[in-house]
């Protein structure tokens, strides 16, 4: 088992445990299907994946500013991210995790983009903005 | 961040649920661009259109107003996903209109005024320079922060949070130095009219890229409507909420007022070519068939609608083409009373008040052909699986006319 440790700041709070879902694409809220949480962002690394329960990373939020509506109608369908990690949070991602009340943290170090992988199991206590990675064998 | 002792009772929820909320929104925002601060704001401009806020928004809204939520500053609404004119005529659409008529309700028991438009210049809503607002609707923002030298980020539901609280965080576009441009843009050809600004739109968010751009040589300070068509082509392209016209915008009297001190800039050359270029880049039709045609995005002026009046002259629209103005209810009401509407309508003109065809609830079909004078539509539209003709306005006329595409 390798643990590793994260630190960043807080921008919405929340404790929660999942699985890491990793893009190193910016992402579009608005592009996410609400009904599935399934990304319809064309050419987009995650198109066709479900957003849905997962740790959720990626550099920064992009497209509509109605993309902050659509992340409070993820979480009413219960197919939002449980928790988002960004890079750097822009501000339709977080009026929308506010709305939404999805955990978000961001400007993390070490890089969580090139360091988490998708599947990873994340601990995610957003209000003191640390990160824990659980993995199973050698980092 | 520094929060006053009322900014912090508002926080704490002292002031009520939807000020808390708002509050909350007003400073993760501020946190994520290390603002120091929240600043008041002197105006508010709000996007509500049902298309885009879904039942999720609407719920939101009506729980605001039900709990107490006032507007607290001037707040103007941008389009919706309908005209007000026609709701309910549609036995398919009464349902999403009804989303669209509760979200604007709510809206206005909060205290916003009903302008329906994203073009709230027409009706002469104009931000004094160096104030700060919190402007919704992209195509605004240059306007706002260019033209006019106020302050404005580009806002979503942050929007809705300043109007609650009259706040907006300190950050971005609200902080002097922030404005400066970074890139010199050139333009050497002679530039006319809004279809020639809304090309040159286009290309100077390309040239720009993630620079504010400096721009010079245009031979006349630009009339609104070409202004307009202008910032809301550049906004498609470029996620820059500001620009400078040096001798024409209000923080560029001369290029060294408009500059970064210190920045050597280099200098990109927009000519008839690159103008020509960007016309051809949204062109996705396959062949000449011609399903709809869009004007007005921007919102057209009445102006507008007497220059398709009158280039259109005896002719009829062939039946199978559906040519759609969209305009403010304002400019709707005034072109209706002048009898200007009824001859239109006899010409298969129509009105499309408060609204436009990429939000509106009676989607185009994919497949069809949409022509417009509009980069922003185009842009847009082709993302829709709905084929794209961009064109002058008068070519838009002929071939609606002739029921195909008149290249």
């Amino acid at each position: 088992m390798t643990t590793l440790v994260f630190q960043g700041d807080c921008l919405v709070e929340g404790r929660v445990s999942g699985t890491a879902l990793v893009t190193d694409a910016d992402l579009a809220l608005s592009l996410v299907d609400a009904a599935t949480g399934i990304v319809r962002q064309p050419g987009h690394p995650l198109f066709g994946t479900s957003v849905a329960g997962r740790v959720l990373i990626f550099p920064s939020g992009s497209g509509s500013s109605s993309g902050s509506y659509r992340l409070l109608h993820l979480a009413e369908r219960k197919t939002a991210p449980i928790a988002i990690i960004n890079v750097q949070a822009n501000a339709v991602v977080t009026a929308g995790a506010v709305l939404g009340q999805v955990p978000l943290l961001h400007k993390l170090a070490p890089d969580p983009i090139r360091t988490i992988k998708s599947g990873d199991t994340v601990d995610v206590n957003a209000t003191p903005g640390v990160v824990v990675v659980r993995r199973d064998g050698d980092a | 961040m520094n929060l006053t002792t009322h900014q912090q009772e508002m926080l704490d929820g002292t002031q009520g649920w939807p000020r808390q909320l708002a509050t909350r929104m007003l400073v993760a925002v501020g946190r994520a661009y290390d603002a120091d601060r929240l600043i008041p704001v002197h105006s508010v401009h709000l996007g509500l259109s049902g298309a885009s806020m879904g039942e999720a928004g609407m719920r939101l809204f009506e729980t605001l107003a039900a709990r107490g939520g006032r507007f607290v500053v001037p707040t103007t609404l941008n389009i919706l996903s309908m005209d007000r004119r026609t709701a309910g005529a549609s036995a398919q659409l009464r349902d999403l209109e009804s989303v669209q008529t509760r979200i604007a309700d709510a809206c206005l028991a909060m205290g916003a005024a009903p302008s329906f438009t994203c073009n709230p210049f027409l009706l002469g809503v104009t931000p004094q320079r160096d104030t700060s607002v919190a402007w919704n609707e992209s195509a605004t923002a240059p306007y706002v922060n260019g033209m006019l030298g106020a302050r404005t980020n580009r806002e979503g539901a942050t929007a809705l949070a300043s109007a609650l609280t009259g706040l907006t965080a300190h950050y971005g576009m609200h902080i002097p130095r922030n404005r400066l441009g970074t890139r010199l843009i050139v333009v050497d050809t002679p530039v006319h009219g809004p279809d020639m600004f809304n090309l040159l739109g286009g290309a100077v968010a390309r040239a720009a890229e993630a620079h504010i751009p400096v721009i010079e040589g245009l031979d006349h300070t630009p009339t609104l409507d070409e202004m307009t068509a202008f910032c809301a082509a550049f906004a498609a392209i470029s996620p820059l909420p500001m620009l400078h016209i040096v001798g024409v915008t209000a923080e560029a009297p001369t290029r060294a007022d408009a500059m970064l001190p210190g920045h050597v800039a280099d200098v990109i050359r927009i000519d008839a070519t690159t103008l020509a270029q960007e016309a051809r880049r949204y062109d996705t039709a396959a062949d000449t068939t011609l399903d709809v045609v869009a004007i007005g995005c921007p919102h057209a002026s009445v102006a507008q609608v007497r220059e398709i009046s009158d280039l259109l002259g005896d002719r009829v629209i062939a039946d199978t083409v559906r040519f759609w103005i969209q305009v403010n209810r304002a400019c709707a009401e005034e072109v209706e009373g002048s009898g200007l509407a009824a001859r239109l309508e006899r010409r298969n003109v129509r009105l499309l008040s408060d609204s436009c065809v990429h939000v509106a609830y009676d989607e185009i079909p994919a497949g069809r052909t949409l022509a417009t004078n509009s980069l922003k539509i185009a842009y847009l539209t082709a993302s829709h699986h709905v084929r794209v003709r961009l064109g002058s306005l008068a070519q838009c006329i002929d071939s609606a006319v002739a029921g195909r595409w008149r290249g």
